[in-house]
Protein backbone atom coordinates (compact mmCIF):
# COMPACT_ATOMS: atom_id res chain seq x y z
CA UNK A 1 0.00 0.00 0.00
CA UNK A 2 1.18 3.45 -1.33
CA UNK A 3 1.27 6.21 0.51
CA UNK A 4 -1.42 8.96 -0.73
CA UNK A 5 -0.14 12.27 -0.52
CA UNK A 6 -1.91 14.54 -1.65
CA UNK A 7 -5.25 12.71 -1.08
CA UNK A 8 -5.19 11.92 2.85
CA UNK A 9 -4.96 14.78 4.65
CA UNK A 10 -3.32 14.03 7.82
CA UNK A 11 -0.76 12.15 5.26
CA UNK A 12 -0.68 16.15 3.63
CA UNK A 13 -0.45 17.49 6.98
CA UNK A 14 2.84 15.32 8.06
CA UNK A 15 4.30 16.25 4.36
CA UNK A 16 3.74 19.64 4.69
CA UNK A 17 5.61 19.95 8.27
CA UNK A 18 8.46 18.01 6.35
CA UNK A 19 9.07 20.34 3.66
CA UNK A 20 8.91 23.69 6.45
CA UNK A 21 11.65 21.91 8.08
CA UNK A 22 13.92 22.02 4.50
CA UNK A 23 13.89 25.77 5.09
CA UNK A 24 15.58 24.98 8.84
CA UNK A 25 17.98 22.24 7.38
CA UNK A 26 19.24 25.34 4.85
CA UNK A 27 19.50 27.75 7.72
CA UNK A 28 21.44 25.28 9.91
CA UNK A 29 23.89 24.16 6.30
CA UNK A 30 24.18 28.27 6.23
CA UNK A 31 25.37 28.73 9.68
CA UNK A 32 27.69 25.72 9.41
CA UNK A 33 29.19 27.22 6.16
CA UNK A 34 29.97 30.41 8.40
CA UNK A 35 31.83 28.47 11.43
CA UNK A 36 34.46 26.49 8.85
CA UNK A 37 36.72 28.74 8.61
CA UNK A 38 37.40 29.14 12.26
CA UNK A 39 36.40 25.50 13.11
CA UNK A 40 36.62 23.51 10.03
CA UNK A 41 36.02 20.23 12.44
CA UNK A 42 32.95 21.53 13.52
CA UNK A 43 31.89 22.92 10.40
CA UNK A 44 32.35 20.00 8.54
CA UNK A 45 30.71 17.86 11.78
CA UNK A 46 27.66 20.43 11.25
CA UNK A 47 27.07 19.71 8.05
CA UNK A 48 28.13 16.56 8.01
CA UNK A 49 25.24 15.99 10.80
CA UNK A 50 22.36 18.11 8.26
CA UNK A 51 23.16 15.97 5.98
CA UNK A 52 23.11 12.51 7.73
CA UNK A 53 19.82 13.22 8.74
CA UNK A 54 18.29 14.55 5.46
CA UNK A 55 20.00 11.41 3.88
CA UNK A 56 17.68 9.37 5.98
CA UNK A 57 14.46 11.05 6.07
CA UNK A 58 13.77 12.57 2.33
CA UNK A 59 13.35 9.69 0.38
CA UNK A 60 10.71 8.98 2.66
CA UNK A 61 8.92 11.95 1.79
CA UNK A 62 9.56 11.72 -2.00
CA UNK A 63 12.43 13.69 -2.06
CA UNK A 64 14.95 11.23 -3.05
CA UNK A 65 17.37 13.40 -4.62
CA UNK A 66 17.87 15.21 -1.59
CA UNK A 67 18.36 12.01 0.28
CA UNK A 68 21.02 10.67 -2.79
CA UNK A 69 22.58 14.75 -2.25
CA UNK A 70 22.91 14.28 1.22
CA UNK A 71 23.90 11.04 1.45
CA UNK A 72 27.41 12.10 -1.39
CA UNK A 73 28.10 14.69 1.78
CA UNK A 74 27.89 12.33 4.28
CA UNK A 75 29.74 9.80 2.72
CA UNK A 76 32.71 11.89 1.80
CA UNK A 77 32.92 13.34 5.53
CA UNK A 78 32.22 9.95 6.71
CA UNK A 79 35.37 8.63 5.00
CA UNK A 80 37.30 12.01 6.28
CA UNK A 81 36.57 11.65 9.53
CA UNK A 82 37.07 7.62 9.43
CA UNK A 83 40.65 8.82 8.93
CA UNK A 84 42.83 10.49 11.38
CA UNK A 85 42.92 13.84 9.42
CA UNK A 86 45.10 16.72 10.78
CA UNK A 87 44.38 20.48 10.44
CA UNK A 88 45.46 20.97 7.13
CA UNK A 89 43.53 18.30 5.79
CA UNK A 90 39.97 19.73 7.29
CA UNK A 91 41.21 23.29 6.38
CA UNK A 92 41.34 22.37 3.01
CA UNK A 93 38.12 20.09 2.82
CA UNK A 94 36.22 23.19 4.74
CA UNK A 95 37.45 25.03 2.04
CA UNK A 96 35.39 22.30 -1.12
CA UNK A 97 33.13 21.67 1.23
CA UNK A 98 32.24 25.65 0.60
CA UNK A 99 31.04 23.95 -2.60
CA UNK A 100 29.12 21.37 -2.26
CA UNK A 101 26.96 22.34 1.30
CA UNK A 102 26.05 25.83 -0.70
CA UNK A 103 24.59 23.80 -3.66
CA UNK A 104 22.51 21.54 -1.03
CA UNK A 105 21.79 24.63 0.79
CA UNK A 106 20.46 25.57 -2.52
CA UNK A 107 18.55 22.23 -3.06
CA UNK A 108 17.00 22.68 -0.11
CA UNK A 109 16.08 26.48 -0.71
CA UNK A 110 14.24 24.94 -3.81
CA UNK A 111 12.71 22.07 -2.56
CA UNK A 112 11.36 24.07 0.40
CA UNK A 113 10.18 26.75 -2.07
CA UNK A 114 8.21 24.24 -4.89
CA UNK A 115 7.59 21.19 -2.35
CA UNK A 116 8.50 18.73 -5.60
CA UNK A 117 11.59 16.35 -5.71
CA UNK A 118 14.23 17.93 -8.37
CA UNK A 119 16.55 15.41 -9.78
CA UNK A 120 18.28 18.62 -11.47
CA UNK A 121 19.78 19.30 -8.51
CA UNK A 122 22.31 16.35 -8.71
CA UNK A 123 23.53 18.10 -11.99
CA UNK A 124 24.71 21.18 -10.27
CA UNK A 125 28.79 21.95 -10.02
CA UNK A 126 28.25 20.96 -6.18
CA UNK A 127 26.78 17.54 -6.72
CA UNK A 128 28.81 16.70 -9.75
CA UNK A 129 32.17 17.29 -7.90
CA UNK A 130 31.17 14.41 -5.27
CA UNK A 131 29.89 12.19 -7.79
CA UNK A 132 33.06 12.31 -9.98
CA UNK A 133 35.05 11.98 -6.31
CA UNK A 134 33.40 8.37 -5.83
CA UNK A 135 30.46 8.86 -4.52
CA UNK B 1 -7.78 -5.67 7.72
CA UNK B 2 -7.36 -6.71 11.15
CA UNK B 3 -6.29 -4.35 13.71
CA UNK B 4 -3.65 -6.08 15.90
CA UNK B 5 -3.43 -3.66 18.15
CA UNK B 6 -0.24 -4.19 20.08
CA UNK B 7 1.71 -1.52 21.72
CA UNK B 8 5.24 -0.38 19.92
CA UNK B 9 8.00 1.50 21.03
CA UNK B 10 9.88 3.39 18.68
CA UNK B 11 12.89 5.20 19.45
CA UNK B 12 13.92 7.91 16.90
CA UNK B 13 15.16 11.51 17.25
CA UNK B 14 14.26 12.34 13.70
CA UNK B 15 10.82 13.94 14.31
CA UNK B 16 9.27 13.84 11.19
CA UNK B 17 10.70 9.81 10.60
CA UNK B 18 8.83 9.69 14.17
CA UNK B 19 5.41 10.97 12.67
CA UNK B 20 5.83 8.82 9.31
CA UNK B 21 6.48 5.90 11.02
CA UNK B 22 4.01 6.46 13.92
CA UNK B 23 1.65 7.65 11.18
CA UNK B 24 1.90 4.29 8.80
CA UNK B 25 1.76 1.78 11.56
CA UNK B 26 -1.26 3.16 13.28
CA UNK B 27 -3.11 2.77 10.23
CA UNK B 28 -2.17 -0.50 10.10
CA UNK B 29 -3.55 -0.87 13.65
CA UNK B 30 -0.61 -0.91 15.98
CA UNK B 31 -0.27 1.60 19.10
CA UNK B 32 2.92 3.56 19.01
CA UNK B 33 5.00 5.17 21.90
CA UNK B 34 8.00 7.47 20.51
CA UNK B 35 10.78 8.27 22.53
CA UNK B 36 12.91 10.91 20.94
CA UNK B 37 16.56 10.09 22.19
CA UNK B 38 17.68 6.56 23.69
CA UNK B 39 17.74 7.03 27.27
CA UNK B 40 13.95 8.03 27.24
CA UNK B 41 13.35 4.59 25.40
CA UNK B 42 15.54 2.39 28.21
CA UNK B 43 13.18 4.57 30.98
CA UNK B 44 9.67 3.71 28.91
CA UNK B 45 10.85 -0.01 28.60
CA UNK B 46 11.92 -0.04 32.73
CA UNK B 47 8.38 1.71 33.20
CA UNK B 48 6.47 -0.97 31.44
CA UNK B 49 8.82 -4.46 31.22
CA UNK B 50 5.99 -5.79 29.12
CA UNK B 51 4.28 -3.13 27.62
CA UNK B 52 5.48 -3.28 24.02
CA UNK B 53 5.52 -6.22 21.62
CA UNK B 54 8.43 -4.49 19.80
CA UNK B 55 10.97 -2.39 19.68
CA UNK B 56 12.30 -0.30 16.55
CA UNK B 57 15.41 1.85 17.04
CA UNK B 58 17.54 4.19 15.52
CA UNK B 59 21.04 4.31 15.52
CA UNK B 60 22.31 8.02 15.70
CA UNK B 61 20.50 9.64 18.87
CA UNK B 62 20.88 11.76 21.28
CA UNK B 63 21.84 11.05 25.30
CA UNK B 64 21.82 7.00 24.47
CA UNK B 65 22.25 5.94 20.56
CA UNK B 66 20.30 2.80 19.69
CA UNK B 67 23.36 -0.05 20.05
CA UNK B 68 23.32 0.98 23.86
CA UNK B 69 19.67 0.77 24.16
CA UNK B 70 19.95 -2.69 22.28
CA UNK B 71 22.54 -3.72 24.68
CA UNK B 72 20.21 -2.87 27.70
CA UNK B 73 17.83 -4.90 25.66
CA UNK B 74 19.66 -7.49 25.43
CA UNK B 75 21.30 -7.77 29.08
CA UNK B 76 18.31 -8.06 31.02
CA UNK B 77 16.33 -11.19 30.96
CA UNK B 78 13.21 -9.70 31.13
CA UNK B 79 13.47 -8.29 27.04
CA UNK B 80 15.35 -11.45 26.13
CA UNK B 81 12.44 -12.23 23.98
CA UNK B 82 11.62 -8.93 22.44
CA UNK B 83 11.71 -8.37 18.71
CA UNK B 84 14.11 -5.70 18.09
CA UNK B 85 13.94 -3.54 14.44
CA UNK B 86 17.14 -1.90 13.92
CA UNK B 87 16.75 1.28 11.28
CA UNK B 88 20.31 1.93 10.06
CA UNK B 89 21.80 4.10 8.08
CA UNK B 90 22.57 3.00 3.92
CA UNK B 91 25.69 1.74 3.11
CA UNK B 92 27.32 1.62 6.61
CA UNK B 93 28.12 -1.95 6.39
CA UNK B 94 29.07 -1.92 9.92
CA UNK B 95 25.87 -0.84 11.16
CA UNK B 96 24.77 -3.83 9.98
CA UNK B 97 27.30 -6.10 11.12
CA UNK B 98 26.91 -4.38 14.28
CA UNK B 99 23.03 -5.14 14.51
CA UNK B 100 23.47 -9.01 14.36
CA UNK B 101 26.32 -8.97 16.54
CA UNK B 102 24.48 -7.30 19.53
CA UNK B 103 21.24 -9.22 18.78
CA UNK B 104 18.93 -7.45 16.78
CA UNK B 105 15.92 -9.26 15.19
CA UNK B 106 16.44 -7.53 11.96
CA UNK B 107 17.61 -4.53 10.64
CA UNK B 108 16.15 -1.86 7.80
CA UNK B 109 18.21 1.04 6.16
CA UNK B 110 17.54 4.57 6.06
CA UNK B 111 15.76 5.72 3.47
CA UNK B 112 12.58 3.49 3.53
CA UNK B 113 9.58 3.23 2.09
CA UNK B 114 7.34 3.66 5.12
CA UNK B 115 4.70 0.56 3.65
CA UNK B 116 7.98 -1.58 3.47
CA UNK B 117 8.44 -0.85 7.31
CA UNK B 118 4.76 -1.80 8.17
CA UNK B 119 4.66 -5.05 6.44
CA UNK B 120 8.11 -6.04 8.03
CA UNK B 121 6.29 -5.17 11.29
CA UNK B 122 3.75 -7.14 10.55
CA UNK B 123 6.33 -10.42 9.68
CA UNK B 124 7.58 -10.11 12.81
CA UNK B 125 4.89 -9.88 14.71
CA UNK B 126 2.92 -12.59 13.17
CA UNK B 127 0.43 -10.29 11.86
CA UNK B 128 1.31 -10.95 7.84
CA UNK B 129 -1.48 -11.47 5.64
Amino acid sequence: MSLDWDNDPELKAIRDEFVRSLADREKALIEALSSLSEDPAGGLRDIQHVAHKLAGTASSYGFPSLTRFGELVDDRLDALFSTSAGGTELAKEGEVAKKYARALADALKKAHASGKDDPAILATDGAKSLISAGG
Amino acid sequence: MTAPQHRILLAEDEAHIAKLVEFKLTKAGYKIEVALNGAAAVERLKKEPTGFKLVILDVMMPEMDGWEVLRFIRSDAAFKALPVLMLTAKGHQKDMANAAELGATQFLKKPFDPSELAELVKRLLGDAA
